[in-house]
């Protein structure tokens, strides 16, 4: 399991405990979050690797 | 940064939204909840014009909320800016003690949010239809923020309250256009702070992350200047 699953996994389990609507607020935004950065951090990697592959610095 | 909220609806007691809204904000100390029908037990004959100033000075935050009527606030609000905006209070270029401050307003509307553009079945859109507080925030030397739309609250599943109950916090106690750096420090300040989740690890990743995309940002920067001369 990778990293984002795995907190979103962990997140979900909160989720589904009797927990206040306060609570489940403040967990579905850090769900939002979570997957917003694991997927900023994946272009952002793309885009690293796009800028090393320039066939002008080869 | 102290906030002060004021609220015409001449309902308010039977309002689903201003209850959910009311609710969401008790958790702050520095927001003052300030019902003109409740306050002035639907009076506003009785509206006490020094201490509406003394309250207008004492916070950095005016928000204006309220249900769009006839595509403007209901008429307490309208008969307080009258009353207690007088030309020296608020002009910029008279004593202007408004100047600096910020303006903003949460309103709700009964239909969705698509029908208030061009071509729509409003054909306005609520930046139009909101123009008088964008005036006045100008002549007062405010600044005026990005409005707060509240669109058909009783057709909301759970998940859209959760994400209007985080958007209303945001909206009356950080600053404004919060980039995505500055939101997850939010977010993990409320965590650690003000949440009692038992949610460590989680907290951790957030971090962990943040770290990742600064380090992955600071890179490509490098990079492009690199590409650039």
């Amino acid at each position: 399991m990778n990293h984002e699953d795995w907190a979103i996994k962990k997140i979900d389990e909160k989720l589904s405990q009797p927990i206040s609507f306060k609570e489940k607020a403040i967990l579905f935004e850090t769900k939002n979050v979570i997957k917003e950065q694991f997927k900023r951090i994946d272009q952002s990697e793309a885009e690293l690797d796009g800028r090393s592959w320039t066939p002008n610095k080869w | 940064m102290k906030t002060l909220i004021i609220i015409s609806h001449p309902e308010i007691l039977d309002s689903a939204t201003q209850s959910f809204l009311k609710a969401t904000q008790k958790s702050f100390d520095n927001v003052t909840w300030h019902s003109l029908e409740v306050d002035y037990d639907n009076d506003l004959n009785k509206l006490d014009i020094e201490y509406e100033k003394q309250l207008l000075k004492e916070n950095d935050r005016i928000i204006f909320q309220f249900p769009l009527y006839w595509y403007s606030a209901p008429a307490s609000l309208k008969k307080w800016q009258d009353e207690v905006l007088t030309r020296t209070f608020t002009y910029k270029e008279d004593e202007g003690l408004l100047k600096g401050k910020e303006l903003g307003i949460v309103t709700s509307i009964g239909n969705s949010l698509d029908h208030f553009q061009a071509g729509g079945f409003e054909n306005f859109s609520l930046s139009e239809i909101l123009i008088p507080y964008q005036a006045l925030a100008k002549r007062a030397g405010m600044m005026f923020m990005k409005p707060l739309i509240i669109d058909q609250f009783i057709y909301m599943n759970e998940e859209t309250k959760y994400n209007l109950y985080i958007s209303y916090q945001k909206y009356i106690s950080t600053k404004q256009d919060m980039n995505f750096t500055e939101k997850t420090n939010w977010l993990i300040d409320q965590l650690t702070n003000h949440y009692d989740l038992n949610n460590n690890d989680i907290i951790d990743q957030l971090k962990i992350n943040k770290d990742d995309l600064d380090d992955l940002k600071m890179q490509i920067n490098l990079m492009r200047q690199d590409e650039e001369g």
